[in-house]
């Protein structure tokens, strides 16, 4: 009896998967767009929603790509790779995506882009900063559209060792994107001279930091180096002024670390940090003005360098098939490879070996609870 | 020689000594409801950092309203009682009697709800709240944020009224009584439903309370019951399911670990320590330091 | 009913069911092979967590370990020993009885709720361990781990190719469904029930209650480590949330609403919790509302699942 109430299960499932399949081809052109809309990432990955919709309006608005209209499906990828394999095969296979963007989460990246390498799909990368994206992991289907922590690093070590001193206290947060950005600035610092007169790893999502400020403050660096993104800055930002470190040292760190998804929840706290990244949200260009203004109508909220880097990544994307003139992922990855873009934060180059962006970095001081932009370099 | 090694003592060691007790008490004070409610109705509540994530959102969102940190904290965390209550009435009621790992499976999908529902409702991003008190103070060589002071002694405070209302009062001999013997006690004219309800909701307006007053050092955002209900649990679990005293201890012995730890090896293993000290407590002694002989 | 005829009909039925199992891939689209082959390695975890908490009563919160390791084992020997899969199996296998041993002898003693939360701290050890170990890949995982071919004797199996890969996985399944059955109604599997009703019994009449615990922890994190390794041989990759204590959570899940102490029930119970999952993720963000909504009223009207809603209508009938 039980067997037989197996069966009927069994029969169940297959009658509710058996539709589902014909999808017509002369549809619009689909950009399956996977985010971590659920778990840490989640404020970030809202962000990319609202960038991937904005870009999407737009090439409707000016008749789509190649006739056709364009379409994005979501998906939510729950800042777990088995999740996100599971996902990106659902939108090639089921939805016939064409083109992928990827979400926050580094370890989810990586786990995907064997597969897109598998369906010969392009992917654009947008936010997850692992240096193995571009790097020992590359491949050719997949494009990194924002910087990684060795572009964003010469320009703010160069300028640090020059203007802040030389002995530098390192506090990173331990997993794989914090161990790998610190190694740059290690290796940076050390090699303009620098004294590395302490470093500390700290869990992620740890909430109490002053046990860690008694060494720090014992070590009298010149200046504090936080690696740390989302909470994690936050808590670090605000604990060590409420603690008095600011009094005592300048306290600077990798774009994450003050980029304007956190820098709300940080409010004065933040003042005074300096940081280098590739986005700021109160650039004052007319291109990037104008941007800001419709994004803010969209979304409601203000831009960051995850909304600002995942509208690029779609543009860029649309831009390439209309070089390429069709929707073969070969034409477009060569249209891709090499290829200069436009956008709301100037111009912008794809290398065509390691399919890394490389892009203008400004410096960026907080004043005032906002970023602003006091130097920049190529 | 001398000097440098008082230094080290003075203003590394006792600092130091100080964020492990400070941190102590703070978990101590997130897992005082959970204590209860296991101490009194042998329910282990799963969603209870999830209480504590709801009552920090309710204060951060009252708060928009009474412009108050001191009524918003009171009001979330009537409020998140008040949902105690309902939660209690509805659902665990109609599991008493069962095999307790139902109340444990039970919470877990009751936060797993909350914890989407809050998601939906105030979105991901990271908020904050001002501090009430944003004065410091200076000793030791450093400067120490008064609001933290504030928390050890309003915690401090919290965990005396309710030992002192369960084991000195009247009303505390009832519901120990009612979490005793059911039967005898109905038969006594103990209303043993409503004592139920009535430290389920305790329980989870403290666990409330407690979120809306780390919130200005903590955060508000809607996966923060996860980040801190592993330690909330072996603070519990360690000291013995149900003793006040116990999970005061083993909160203190938990933060003196992270924070003394976290000067010699990395802080990293020092977390992990904390799960190494569950083990060897649980291995030692399998109902924990305080907790009654086996059930 | 005649004992001769009711083995006839398990073999008809046996029969049925498998051929039903294997003609399912031809009827459904490629996606949905690919899910049916993680719904039977996550079906196979669910069951071999109700041979500890279904059949012996002990509830393991730390479940997640024994998959994990599984996939990191056979991940590490694929990509740095052995590309071979019969090696890598037994490797998974052998590590994940060796640590549900370890976890199970220091554990034992502690009851219910204790036990439970011990082995969630065993389980939150390993995954910070494996989160911070950079040759295993740290938080980014193993990634590519190669897929060699698996020669049974006369048949080469291609595990890159789904349809292959979901047979491979059906006859697992059903073996280990076979293995776990033959233990839950043996003389063993008896005792094991007796100590989840009344542990004290059962050691009054003269049983090693210990012994019995600990062996039918080992066998159950065996499974749960095999099917980890499957699971990450079919994703190519083995990742820390494999180890993390919200798959613990949702493992259990998965037992409960598909009935524990059925076998079959958590099997049910993984397959439809991972397709409503998936499908309910696409449509609407806040799936796991609809999840913990489903799972909350399992908890509170359907005590014995899925399943146990089967048994209750054939008791009636």
């Amino acid at each position: 009896m039980k067997y037989i109430s197996l069966l009927v299960g069994c029969l169940m499932l297959v009658a509710a998967l058996c539709p589902n399949q014909g999808v017509a081809k002369d549809g619009p052109i689909i950009i399956g767009n996977m985010a971590d809309f659920t778990g840490t990432y989640a404020a970030m990955s809202k962000m990319q929603k609202d960038a991937v919709d904005m870009a999407v309006k737009e090439i409707n608005e000016k008749g789509g790509l190649l006739g056709r209209k364009v379409k994005v499906i979501h998906e939510d990828t729950q800042t777990s790779p088995s999740i996100a394999t599971r996902k990106i095969e659902r939108l090639i296979l089921e939805e016939k995506a064409d083109i992928l963007v990827a979400p926050v989460s580094s370890a989810s990246t990586l786990a995907i882009m064997p597969i897109a390498k598998k369906y010969n799909k392009l992917l654009l990368v947008p936010m997850s900063q692992s240096v193995k994206v571009t790097g020992e992991n590359r491949n050719k289907q997949t494009f990194r559209v924002c910087a990684n922590p060795s572009i964003t690093s010469k320009a703010l070590v160069t300028w640090m060792t020059k203007n802040l001193g030389k002995k530098y206290y390192l506090l990173t947060v331990d997993y794989a994107w914090g161990r790998s950005t610190s190694k740059e600035y290690h290796k940076l610092l050390k090699k303009m001279g620098a004294e590395i007169v302490g470093e500390t790893f700290f869990p992620l999502k740890t909430k109490d930091f002053a046990p860690y400020f008694g060494k720090i403050k014992a070590a009298k660096p010149d200046v504090l180096f936080i690696t740390a993104g989302g909470n994690d800055a936050v808590s670090a930002v605000t604990q060590a002024k409420q603690y008095g470190l600011t009094k005592l040292m300048k306290i600077c760190g990798d774009g994450s670390l003050v980029s304007s998804d956190v820098l709300p929840a940080m409010a004065d706290a933040a003042n005074g940090i300096i940081t280098a990244d590739y986005y700021c949200e109160t650039l004052d260009t007319p291109e990037h003005n104008a941007w800001k203004k419709e994004y803010m109508k969209l979304a409601g909220a203000k831009p960051s360098k995850f909304s600002v880097s995942s509208y690029e990544a779609v543009m860029w994307a649309a831009q390439a098939i209309k070089k390429a003139g069709s929707l073969d992922t070969d034409k477009i990855i060569a249209a891709m490879e090499g290829s200069t873009y436009h956008g709301p934060q100037g111009v912008k180059t794809m290398d065509p070996e390691h399919h890394q962006t490389s892009l203008t970095v400004y410096m960026i001081r907080i004043d005032d609870g906002i970023q602003k932009i006091f130097a920049k370099t190529n | 020689m001398e000097t440098i090694l008082t230094e080290y003592l003075v203003y590394i060691l006792l600092p130091q000594v100080l964020h492990g007790l400070v941190w102590g008490m703070v978990i101590a004070f997130i897992a005082l409801g959970l204590t209860i409610i296991f101490g009194l109705m042998d329910i282990v509540n799963f969603a209870h950092g999830e209480f504590y994530m709801l009552g920090a959102f309710f204060g951060y969102s009252i708060s928009f309203v009474t412009n108050n940190f001191w009524i918003s904290l009171a009001l979330a965390a009537v409020a998140v009682g008040l949902l105690g209550v309902l939660i209690e009435v509805l659902m665990l009621r109609r599991l008493y009697g069962r095999d307790p790992i139902f109340h444990l499976l039970l919470t877990f999908g009751i936060g797993m709800i909350f914890r989407e529902a809050a998601l939906l409702i105030w979105g991901g991003e990271t908020r904050r709240v001002d501090l009430p008190v944003s004065s410091t103070i200076e000793f030791l060589g450093m400067m120490y944020p008064v609001y933290r002071l504030a928390i050890l002694v309003i915690g401090a405070l919290v965990l005396i009224a309710i030992w002192y209302i369960l084991a000195k009062t009247a009303s505390g001999a009832t519901i120990r009584a009612a979490s005793q013997d059911r039967q005898m006690s109905w038969a006594l004219g103990i209303n043993v439903p409503r004592v139920y309800t009535l430290v389920f909701a305790t329980g989870v307006a403290l666990a409330g309370f407690a979120g809306c007053l780390m919130s200005p050092i903590y955060f508000v955002y809607p996966t923060m019951g996860i980040d801190v209900i592993l330690r909330a649990f072996v603070v519990v679990i360690v000291g013995g399911m149900g003793s006040l005293l116990g999970a005061l201890v083993a909160s203190i012995m938990i933060g003196e670990i992270e924070s003394l730890a976290s000067l010699w090896i990395s802080p990293t293993w020092a977390e992990t320590l904390v799960f190494v000290a569950l083990i060897i407590t649980l291995v030692v002694k399998p109902s924990g330091l305080f907790g009654k002989a086996e059930r | 009913m005649d004992s001769r005829f009711k083995s006839l009909q398990n073999v008809l039925v046996h029969g049925i069911v498998l051929g039903v199992v294997c003609i399912i891939p031809f009827c459904i689209p490629p996606f949905y092979q690919k899910l049916a082959v993680e719904a039977i390695c996550l079906a196979v975890f669910a069951m071999s967590l109700d041979l500890i908490m279904g059949y012996a009563g002990m509830a393991s919160f730390g479940h997640a370990a024994y998959f994990g390791l599984g996939g990191y084992t056979l991940g590490a020997v694929l990509m740095f020993w052995w590309p071979s899969i019969w090696p890598a199996f037994l490797a998974a296998g052998f590590l994940s009885g060796v640590l549900a041993f370890l976890i199970g002898v220091t554990s034992i003693r502690a009851k219910g709720i204790y036990f439970a939360i011990l082995t969630l701290a065993f389980a939150e050890v390993l995954y910070r361990v494996v989160f911070h170990t950079y040759a295993l890949g740290g938080s980014d995982g193993l990634i590519g781990i190669p897929v060699p071919a698996l020669n049974l004797i006369f048949l080469k199996v291609d595990l890159t190719k789904t349809l292959h890969f979901y047979y491979l996985a059906v006859a697992f399944a059903y073996i280990s469904y076979r293995v776990c059955y033959r233990l839950v109604e043996s003389p063993f599997g008896r005792v094991l029930k007796g100590i989840r009703d009344n542990e004290n019994r059962v050691s009054f009449l003269g049983f090693n209650v210990k012994q019995y615990k600990v062996i039918v922890f080992v066998i159950s994190g065996v499974f749960a480590g095999w099917s980890g390794a499957l699971f990450s041989l079919f994703k190519t990759f083995a990742d820390t949330e494999q180890l993390n204590f919200l798959l613990s959570g949702k493992v259990i899940v998965m037992a409960l609403i598909g009935g524990m102490g059925t076998l079959l029930g958590p099997m049910l119970g993984a397959v439809l919790l991972t397709v409503v999952e998936s499908v309910a993720s696409t449509y609407f963000h806040a799936h796991s509302i609809v999840i913990g909504t489903m799972f909350v009223l399992v908890v509170i009207f359907l005590p014995g699942g899925i399943f146990g809603l089967f048994s209750d209508l054939r008791n009636r009938r």
